[in-house]
């Protein structure tokens, strides 16, 4: 991932005239896609004033490890490559080309190679790889928090910004010199992906879902929410975001505020130490190539920057500085009264910003820039969650029963999904997630009166009035359930199937809050 | 090619600007000392060019004495000044070296524009972009020439003190599209600066002197670098390694790095900022702060990443930065500055403080907007444009288009007379989920500058402006609210009505006086808060209760109602027609390609397009109310006061006690003309015409009666009643007051007032009503009140009921 697509430019002595002072001959050094300075023999000296000198310019890029992505996703798209890498040995005079960012080789010769500053990483504490990227093309350099692949020369160089102390100059960078690069999207991590036939999407999608049921423990109507939510991309049209579905899943048990506190001397790391939010986690992780676990511990939301950052100088990466696509789950079980500083609050609106309108501000300095970004945003709570999200659901009382027994530590007996039907199921989502989409004039027609006549309706009743948010999720749900089904155009049955959907959603939301209040201790806000 | 031959030669002559003087004086002959007597025609005519360049000595100096003799006003095309014919062909630079002598300010500002449209010195400004290392330092030798000539008398130091900053050229580049092939030449860049380093001292000359023998030898700074003598110099001593530095003899400058950042005007869509760092020398240094969109003009140029400095080797590898020339510092504002305001201010860093804060239209852009301004479709193209993905609303957002174009701030000539604010605000208050929000936002994006809060969030001081105090000097500071920084631009209020009381009252004031007034912790201030407000409020009840009026509706002060000029009501009605155009609308976002445009639709303008286009009209056109214009709002004034009278009939038989007198009903006061004479300022602004006429006080008017119908409609009788928003009580509100006023004071005795008058009364008396008659009641002296709230005990007195 790129996380600071403006680390620095270089100009660069491409093409040098050197002279021999004492017998006049003249020679020419290269030195395209290498920082390395070519040392001269005795008697031979750089002629500056010669017309032969070709200045280039280049664009540095610091880049990242995919943050958050997950292991299977990291194992399938660089093993061949590591292999690669195993069979060649790298010095750092001799260039290789490298197909990936991530690819740390030592050096001899005394020098320390870096391993990346933590400050340039969103996910504090977790371990990456970083490496400079040269561009020499530079109005072609790509956008910030954007994936790419990069083909180019690898080369241990020095870091023209971190030169103040002479420990740090002799730390080496990895840096790649690119050739060539393209833009990537998650799914491209997602090994092989076939051609699925609209049958094969339905049959995916039903093993899909029962995954999912079994994950939530039986509760298939949140299991299709949650299929849908993984499912779900944020596309921009005109000044409006639209397809974005967050999802907060009420009704997970809350953690243990004794728990909390062993945990909390541990490390910084952002990890769940709830059981019950744990497994969901684990479960998606399995599911999606890059997957954030952002638990909502007051020490860590008052310490972490969630915002990437470049008031001092350099700009340090956020939590929220992810490539697009990336899955975040919140869990809130484990927050706690306690105070909540300026830096938390500031920190928590962040994240609500990104899931109303898929932004990450960049706090430049005097010049906050907005940047849109696409990332789905899972929030699991025990009662209403404190953000605002696209859709509620209220787990049913078997799932709740069965986190509960998750979270008290007794095992639960469920079968490990088949490797193959895991690689499917991937498979499945990447493929269902880039699907176009469509709505034809005769299905618009009539959700355009089938939401005139029930708001006609509900005002002669006096009941409470379908807004345009209400319809626009509709739409939203109804668009999901259609692409998971393979379909690329709405049709009415997939229509008919969100209305019904929806309604089982709010039909249980209030007799979830009916209940609620009355069986007491759940907090809710 | 040229520009690598460039490069190379400046390879030679890499030394800084800061000490360029010195070296140059050794370039042109040792018979010129710096500032010595004129030299010119004395020698033969040897043509004597910098090695490596087109850069011809002697023709540069000369050319440049005599633009700096001879250059007038009458040179440069006549519309950009407005002088007198004497002035005209007055030479301007010697009176600028006669200032600089008596200011002692060793500085000439000369404008980059002025040099090219000097046609003796025709090249010179060519020559000037492309070899600038070697060009400044010689316009800084004819300047001392010059300066030395006229002041005789002054001291021959200050002679290597003289510079020439050479600003205005004419094109500025973009930070981004730097490259290779500008190096070394001048360039203009614009930017904000994000950081300064301390000042640095900078050795630009090196005293040695041997620690055996006492001899003494100096060095100048080359390629950045000053090299110690590693040997006596003395033929007698020869030691080595014996020399040291003394430094209270070297000589220093001032040098300070900053860095610049791209302004967000000129980053593409998604792209991060890029950044240049900034090299200042002497005066220079402490020119920009922190925060300042300045435009620089400078040399750019790279500087080898010295690896290893000691061994031999190609190094490849340059860092970049701009060595300054000129700095000029430009308005801190976004996009627009009034330009009634820079005149006041005034131009500290630029010479003539042409140009102010904006980016300059191009005739392209001009001719662009009007040939938008003549679309007879502007307004509702416009109005589409804005916030397209907010469906409907069309007045709501041809109100607060005009918001953003703004009327004329008026400032009268007679003394004492007031300040009438050219600002208009809007308030839009209704039910939940009907896009309010989106719509501030939009109108943040857009408004030249903005504010964005919520109400909840915000405090008093944080709209206004509080003392702090500096955590470094300890000294107390004023630092400015939301409504000082919108100053010139929109402040957006979101969540109005959940405001707490001691934040609204803070707004009184913004509103109509246009100013905050600040008086604590010893600091007595007035500022500036020429900002219009946009603010949206939810209903008391979250939604919109039909049966009742505004105020009820709103929980806010009917004074601070009363300086919105335009009060939008948008209601989550249900009409199936729209509904359907409505769903019609959400669903097609959903499309993954959105359909073409029908050909029927208007065509839409881009956000940023609409922004400079709001520009263009706040910055230039100023227009002025024409007489027909004046007639029709007298007209329209008068109608909307009618509207009162003309339903009086209709309306009387409600009030049959007060059949002769007429209702009472207000539709329009002096607030609401001068609403509307803003409004269809605003108008014509518009429509880029210089002159407000009749159309746009038409629209004006209906826009206006748009929002009065909606706001001011009492809910009672369905007429426009204005005494609903300026006092909170309708017409017949009163009316029913002095009814019941009647009843209650011919009651004899108090027992539970309120039950018994319920009793009689057709209508049952809302509790608010009840509560005002009890207050009148006592102020008149009828009744006396002991306690308060529901457990008030009403004491008629008996001299109330004696008659």
């Amino acid at each position: 991932m790129v996380q600071d697509p403006s680390y620095g430019e270089e100009l660069h002595l491409t093409i040098a005239r050197v002279l021999n002072s004492e017998t006049g001959e003249v020679r020419q050094r290269f030195s395209q896609y290498t920082d390395v300075d070519h040392s001269l023999e005795e008697g031979w000296e750089v002629d500056y004033s010669s017309t032969g000198n070709v200045f280039t310019e280049k664009e540095v890029a610091y880049c990242v490890s995919v943050p958050g992505q997950n292991q299977w996703a990291q194992l399938e798209s660089t093993a061949s490559i590591e292999s690669a890498l195993e069979a060649l040995s790298i010095t750092n005079t001799s260039p290789h080309t490298n197909g990936n960012v991530d690819s740390g080789d030592t050096a001899d010769s005394g020098f320390e190679v870096a391993s990346g500053l933590a400050s340039k990483y969103p996910l504090p504490g977790e371990n990456h790889t970083a490496a400079l990227v040269k561009f020499y093309s530079p109005s072609a350099a790509p956008k910030a928090s954007s994936v790419i692949d990069v083909v180019g020369i690898y080369e241990l160089g020095y870091n023209s910004k971190s030169q103040e102390s002479d420990e740090e100059r002799k730390v080496l960078w990895p840096c790649i010199h690119a050739i060539y690069y393209t833009d990537i999207q998650l799914h491209n991590l997602v090994p092989s992906l076939p051609r699925l036939a609209l049958s094969a999407y339905i049959a995916r999608r039903d093993m899909c879902l029962s995954h999912l049921t079994l994950v939530l423990g039986g509760d298939e109507l949140a299991a299709q929410y949650l299929l849908l939510h993984l499912l779900s991309k944020s596309v921009r049209v005109q000044d409006a975001k639209v397809g974005k579905f967050s999802l907060n899943l009420i009704g997970v048990p809350s953690c243990e505020k004794k728990q909390q506190q062993q945990q909390k001397e541990q490390s910084r790391r952002f990890n769940f130490n709830n059981l019950a939010t744990k497994w969901i986690g684990d479960a998606i992780a399995q599911l999606v190539p890059c997957s954030v676990e952002l638990p909502f511990e007051l020490g860590l939301l008052n310490r972490s920057a969630f915002l990437p950052n470049a008031e001092h100088g350099d700009l340090k990466a956020g939590v929220l500085q992810l490539a697009p696509g990336t899955e975040i789950i919140c869990d809130e079980t484990c927050l706690h009264e306690g105070t909540l500083d300026e830096h938390g609050v500031r920190n928590l609106h962040a994240l609500q910003t990104s899931i109303l309108e898929q932004t990450v501000t960049y706090l430049y300095p005097f010049q906050p820039i907005d940047i849109s970004t696409n990332l789905r945003i899972l929030v699991l709570s025990t009662g209403k969650s404190i953000l605002q999200n696209d859709c509620d659901v209220y787990l049913a009382d078997t799932a709740v029963r069965f986190f509960a027994k998750i979270q008290s530590g007794t095992s639960v007996d469920m079968q490990p999904l088949d490797p193959m039907h895991t690689e499917q199921i991937r498979q499945y989502l990447e493929l269902a997630r880039c699907l176009d989409f469509n709505i034809p004039k005769d299905v618009s027609d009539i959700i355009s009166s089938e939401y005139a006549d029930s708001r006609r309706c509900a005002h002669k009743n006096g009941e409470q009035m379908m807004t345009q948010e209400d319809l626009a999720l509709t739409v939203t749900v109804a668009r999901l359930i259609s692409i998971s089904k393979g379909q690329d155009v709405l049709d009415l049955a997939s229509w008919r199937e969100a209305c019904t959907l929806e309604q089982y959603r709010k039909e249980r939301a209030t007799k979830a809050k009916s209940a609620r209040p009355a069986s007491g201790g759940e907090p809710s806000s | 090619m040229g520009s690598q031959r460039d490069r190379a030669a400046s390879r030679r002559h890499r030394h800084e600007l800061g000490i360029r003087s010195q070296t140059l004086s050794s370039e042109l002959g040792d018979g010129e000392g710096a500032g010595g007597e004129e030299a010119e025609g004395t020698r033969p005519a040897e043509i004597r060019t910098i090695w490596g360049t087109t850069v011809q000595l002697r023709e540069v100096t000369n050319m440049f004495r005599d633009f700096l003799q001879h250059f007038t006003p009458s040179h440069r095309p006549p519309e950009t000044h407005s002088l007198n014919e004497a002035e005209m062909h007055e030479p301007v630079y010697p009176a600028l070296i006669r200032k600089m002598h008596e200011a002692e300010i060793y500085q000439l500002n000369v404008d980059a524009q002025n040099i090219s449209a000097y046609p003796p010195a025709q090249g010179l400004y060519k020559q000037l972009v492309n070899y600038p290392q070697e060009v400044v330092p010689l316009l800084d030798y004819v300047l001392a020439g010059l300066y030395m000539e006229q002041h005789p008398d002054a001291d021959m130091d200050l002679a290597g003190e003289l510079r020439v900053r050479v600003y205005n050229l004419s094109s500025t580049t973009n930070m981004r599209d730097l490259n290779p092939d500008d190096m070394d030449k001048l360039v203009s860049v614009r930017g904000m600066l994000i950081r300064t380093s301390a000042v640095i001292p900078d050795m630009k000359r090196g005293f040695f002197r041997c620690m055996q023998c006492e001899w003494t030898t100096t060095v100048e700074i080359d390629k950045g670098v000053i090299n110690e003598p590693r040997q006596c110099g003395n033929s007698a001593c020869l030691q080595k390694d014996v020399i040291e530095l003394v430094h209270n003899r070297s000589i220093f400058e001032d040098k300070q790095l900053s860095r610049l950042q791209e302004t967000p005007e000129v980053i593409p869509d998604g792209q991060t900022p890029h950044t240049v760092t900034v090299v200042t020398h002497h005066e220079l240094v402490d020119v920009g702060k922190p925060g300042d969109r300045v435009e620089i003009t400078g040399i750019y140029r790279g500087e080898p990443v010295r690896t290893n400095p000691r061994t031999r080797t190609v190094q490849a590898i340059y860092r970049t930065y701009i060595d300054v020339v000129h700095i000029r510092r430009l308005g801190r504002s976004r996009a627009v500055v009034d330009q009634a305001r820079d005149a006041g201010e005034g131009d500290s860093g630029g010479a003539d403080g042409a140009g102010g804060g904006t980016q300059a239209f191009t005739a392209s852009e001009e001719a662009e907007f009007r040939r938008w301004a003549r679309d007879p479709r502007l307004f509702a193209i416009m109005a589409r444009s804005l916030a397209p993905s907010i469906y409907e609303m069309e007045d709501v957002k041809r109100g607060v288009l005009l918001q953003l174009f703004g009327g004329v701030r008026k400032q009268f000539a007679r003394a004492g007379a007031p300040r009438a604010r050219g600002d208009i605000n809007v308030l839009l208050v209704g039910d939940p989920g009907v896009s309010k929000s989106q719509m501030l936002s939009a109108v943040h994006g857009l408004a030249p500058r903005g504010i964005y809060t919520s109400g909840k969030g915000s405090s008093a001081v944080g709209l206004t402006a509080y003392v702090t105090r500096d955590p470094d000097t300890r000294q107390l500071v004023l630092e400015s609210g939301a409504l000082v920084l919108s100053d010139d631009g929109v402040c957006c209020i979101d969540e109005f009505d959940k405001m707490s009381d001691s934040t609204r009252s803070v707004l009184h004031e913004a509103m109509e006086q246009q100013t905050i007034s600040v008086a604590k912790a010893g600091i007595i201030a007035s500022l500036n808060a020429r900002c219009s407000i946009l603010a949206a409020a939810n209903p008391v009840d979250s939604t919109w209760n039909r049966a009742l009026s505004i105020v009820e509706n709103i929980n806010l002060p009917p004074t601070l109602v009363s300086r919105f000029d335009l009060v939008f009501i948008v209601l989550d009605s249900v009409d199936e027609a729209m509904d359907r155009r409505l769903a019609r609308h959400i669903v097609g976002l959903y499309v993954d390609e959105p359909p073409a445009p029908a050909a029927d639709e208007l065509p839409l303008m881009s956000p940023e397009r609409l922004t400079r286009y709001i520009a263009y009209a706040r910055r230039h056109v100023h227009p002025v109310i024409s007489d027909a214009a004046a007639d029709a709002l007298t007209h329209a004034y008068v109608d909307l006061r009618r509207m009162g009278r003309d339903s009086t009939a209709a309306a009387s038989t409600s009030a049959a006690v007060h059949a002769a007198a007429p209702s009472g009903r207000v539709t329009a006061t002096a607030r609401q003309l001068e609403s509307m004479i803003r409004m269809s300022e605003a108008h014509a602004k518009m429509r880029l015409s210089d002159s407000v006429d009749p159309v746009d006080v038409q629209e004006a008017s209906r826009l206006m009666r748009e929002a009065l119908r909606e706001s001011a409609t009492d809910p009672r009788t369905g007429l426009i009643d204005l005494d609903l928003l300026n006092t909170g009580f309708a017409a017949s509100d009163r009316r029913q007051l002095d009814a019941i006023k009647r009843e209650t004071r011919s009651l004899a005795s108090y027992h539970s007032w309120l039950e018994r008058l319920n009793d009689q009364s057709y209508a049952p008396v809302p509790p608010r009503l009840f509560d005002q008659v009890i207050r009148e009641l006592s102020t008149e002296g009828i009744v006396s009140l002991v306690g308060s709230g529901r457990n008030m005990v009403i004491v008629v007195k008996q001299s109330a009921l004696a008659d």
